[in-house]
């Protein structure tokens, strides 16, 4: 190198330590941290982790009424007995996961077309929304004395509607039978969630460039090509989580059937979840453990279905735009 | 000076005795069921008045639930250990409570000389550690009954037999002639209670089987294909396939079976407990029965070669219990004593037209609805009261065994989901589950 380039030269890089490399980051006000996450947490460890824990450990137990209230281990003894000997709870879990899997193939195309609706810009696009959304904004105790109302043989609407259009002979007491029973309170949910599906469903919609549709629109596809080969494919992550979440929830159905029909006739909406609640509170007994032991095995189901669902459903290379 | 001074050790005594006073004051919680059944909450109230009139300073609040509600917030406060009330509502739906050491032991804090002796018997059983103790007051019994509409039978053409009592062919006449008039035969709503429709099934097997060998059944001793059982099902069935219940009969509840009864009369006969009048003989608009009803009463039909002639139940219903950790234990018991006073039970009686498990004085009550214990007095005449009733074989039973109990006969056969076949072999099969 030349004396002259010398002058000019851009000084020699300085060779650093790794501790050099290492930025001192700005301290971390813990005590901050702490104050405001700390009643957060607390509040999650005390009324979720915490009973959570107890729940597993009462699984595994056996509350000896006749030995003055004392707890004894049984191991998987409850497992045993669940598995190998329990009627109900197999038609309990039947019915569950027939909630769970019909649900979503209703609910969720219902809400795409729900959602392409008003993405269309039909008049009263936004009063419609609002009608479609409001079932959610109810309780379920609300909504299942509506539909009790709804369902009565006598002078429910289901029935006038049925007897005004005469089909008079279809009308029956739909809540009394295993056999419409489970649908009839499957048809209460989609009632229920339609909105929020087509809120979040209407969002993801919202959310594709324009520049997607006009293309096609310039490329000759019409309005049901651009539904089936865009839309339905860009949207199809939103459609995997909410169907997801639908499974989820409809598993874990409780309070619908409580208010409705209790888990009858004859166990034919009976749900886990209402199964559990009977077998803590209405057997004559304090003992939690065989109640919590169905709890417990059914997360795990629930957990381990919903894991393969999502790795089912979801695609690898999720489309990005 | 020295006046001075024994004013100030006068005014200093006034209000120690004040402050003592007060901080010994107490404010006594009491649960109760029957919100709605005015009739019941103003015997209720008597014994508060009562209560507070004795003791003077220490005050009680009745709050109101729904039984169904109250139980699960009871079994969380006991548990936990604080928010339970000193006084409460209870009845035979939740035995646990006793064993749990939930109730205090009246045994020795009531004036049981007041009391019934059957009803005290009923609460007296084991508790906690196995040790016998008595849980509750009996302030209301009940009888098995089954209501009947006058007018709708003279227009009917039934006739009553003198005892009351129909045979079976006679009674299956009884539900063809209403089914075929367009009503049901039983205005029974099964669609918040677990029980409804059990009265009928329960009383054909005490009828036919006789109390021992029911609570036999019940208690899983006796097989549920004895022939004498598979009879009365197949019986019973035979009158369900006639029409007897409704088709409204999953969506009615309790409250909508009496209006069904008594005010739209959709219905021939109402089969309940005789805690009837207490909804029943209230105002119209408070949910009884109109003014002009024709209510009369039956006893149960007789089943053919039955050991269980003229038997009825009988038993302790609603009743009141004492926490056993009330902070105020000696006030508590108390006010449960405030119910055991014959003046009570007449009240009770007056009021409501329900039997009592406090002992009563007949010549001394009156009543509005006198011609509804003339009445009674009639059908009863030759009966044998039996210490059970249709919610007390719950008691009897297994919890496995109630389940399916209920899945079967209070749902599966009324709304004909089910065979008298299936029926018999589930409930045998929960019998040998033991469950």
């Amino acid at each position: 190198m030349h004396a002259d380039q010398l002058d000019t030269a851009q000084p020699l890089p300085r060779v650093l330590t790794r501790e050099a490399v290492r930025k001192p980051g700005p301290r971390r006000p813990w005590g901050a941290i702490a104050i405001f996450l700390g009643p957060a947490l607390l509040f999650y460890f005390a009324f979720i982790i915490y009973p959570v824990l107890v729940t597993f450990y009462n699984s595994v137990h056996t509350l000896r009424m006749d030995l003055g209230m004392l707890y004894e281990y049984v191991g998987l003894e409850h497992f045993r007995e669940i598995l190998t000997q329990d009627e109900v709870f197999w038609i309990a879990a039947q019915n569950s996961l027939t909630w769970g899997l019909v649900a979503p193939v209703i609910d969720i195309p219902l809400a795409l077309v729900l959602a392409v609706i008003l993405h269309s810009k039909v008049p009263f696009a936004r009063f419609f929304r609002t009608v479609w959304f409001t079932p959610l904004l109810m309780s379920y105790p609300v909504v299942g004395v509506i539909w009790l109302w709804v369902y009565n043989y006598d002078w429910g609407m289901a029935n006038l509607v049925l007897r005004a259009i005469g089909l008079g002979e279809y009308a029956q007491a739909w809540l009394a039978s295993p056999t419409t029973a489970l649908p009839a309170l499957i048809l209460v949910t989609t009632w229920m969630f339609a909105g929020f599906n087509m809120v979040v469903m209407l969002a993801a919609i919202h959310a594709i460039p324009l520049e997607y549709l006009d293309a096609a629109r310039v490329d000759g596809a019409g309005t049901w090509h651009r539904l089936i080969h865009i839309i339905v494919p860009l949207l199809r992550p939103t459609m995997v989580n909410l169907a997801i979440l639908d499974f989820i929830g409809k598993m874990k159905q409780f309070a619908l059937v409580w208010v409705m029909t209790r888990g009858g006739p004859m166990w034919g909406t009976e749900t886990v979840a209402t199964y559990v609640i009977k077998r803590a509170f209405e057997w004559k007994t304090l003992d939690l453990g065989y109640p919590s032991a169905i709890a417990v095995l059914w997360f795990i189901i629930i957990f381990g279905l919903s894991y393969g669902l999502t790795r089912f459903l979801q695609r690898r290379e999720a489309l990005e735009f | 000076m020295r006046r001075m001074t024994g004013w100030v050790v006068l005014a200093g005594c006034a209000l120690s005795v004040a402050l003592g006073a007060a901080a010994y004051a107490a404010e006594l919680s009491w649960w109760s069921h029957w919100a709605t059944q005015d009739s019941k909450k103003i015997v209720l109230m008597e014994a508060k008045r009562r209560f507070e009139a004795k003791y003077p300073g220490n005050t009680v609040t009745i709050t109101y639930y729904e039984k169904k509600n109250m139980w699960p917030t009871l079994r969380a406060a006991f548990t936990a250990g604080s928010g339970f009330p000193d006084v409460f509502y209870y009845d035979i739906d939740v035995p646990e409570f006793i064993t749990a050491g939930w109730l205090a032991d009246l045994s020795g804090a009531i004036r049981w000389e007041n009391i019934e002796p059957y009803g005290k018997a009923f609460w007296t059983r084991p508790g906690p550690g196995g040790k016998t103790g008595t849980w509750g007051i009996p302030v209301e019994a009940s009888s098995d009954e089954i209501y009947f509409n006058k007018k709708m039978f003279r227009q009917l053409g039934i006739n009553v037999p003198a005892t009351y009592a129909f045979t079976q062919d006679e009674f299956k006449e009884v539900v063809a002639k209403c089914a075929k008039a367009g009503y049901a035969a039983f205005a029974t709503g099964a669609a918040d209670r677990e029980w409804t429709a059990l009265y009928v099934p329960t009383a054909f097997l005490l009828s036919k089987l006789g109390v021992e060998d029911l609570k036999k059944l019940g208690k899983g001793e006796l097989s549920w294909k004895d022939p004498r059982v598979v009879e009365v099902f197949r019986y019973y069935k035979e009158l369900i396939d006639l029409g007897a219940y409704a088709k409204t009969l999953t969506s009615m509840t309790l409250a909508d079976a009496h209006r069904f009864f008594h005010t739209e009369q959709k219905a021939c006969m109402f089969p309940v407990g005789s805690w009837y009048t207490g909804r029943a003989f209230v105002p119209p608009d408070k949910g009884g029965q109109p003014k002009d009803f024709e209510l009369g009463l039956l006893n149960y039909p007789l089943m053919k070669d039955g050991k269980g002639h003229g038997q009825k139940f009988l038993s302790v219903a609603g009743s009141l219990a004492v926490a056993a950790k009330s902070p105020n234990l000696r006030l508590a018991l108390e006010v449960a004593n405030a119910f055991a006073d014959v003046e009570v039970g007449n009240m009770w009686m007056a009021q409501t037209g329900i039997q009592t498990g406090i002992k009563t004085d007949p010549a001394r009550i009156e009543s509005p609805i006198k011609w509804y214990f003339e009445e009674f007095g009639k059908v009863n005449k030759s009966t044998k009261w039996v210490d059970l009733t249709t919610q007390d074989v719950k008691a009897l039973m297994k919890p496995g065994m109630w389940e399916v109990w209920v899945g079967t006969v209070n749902q599966g056969l009324p709304n004909k989901l089910i065979g008298v076949d299936d029926a018999l072999a589930k409930l045998e099969d929960a019998r040998l589950k033991g469950r």
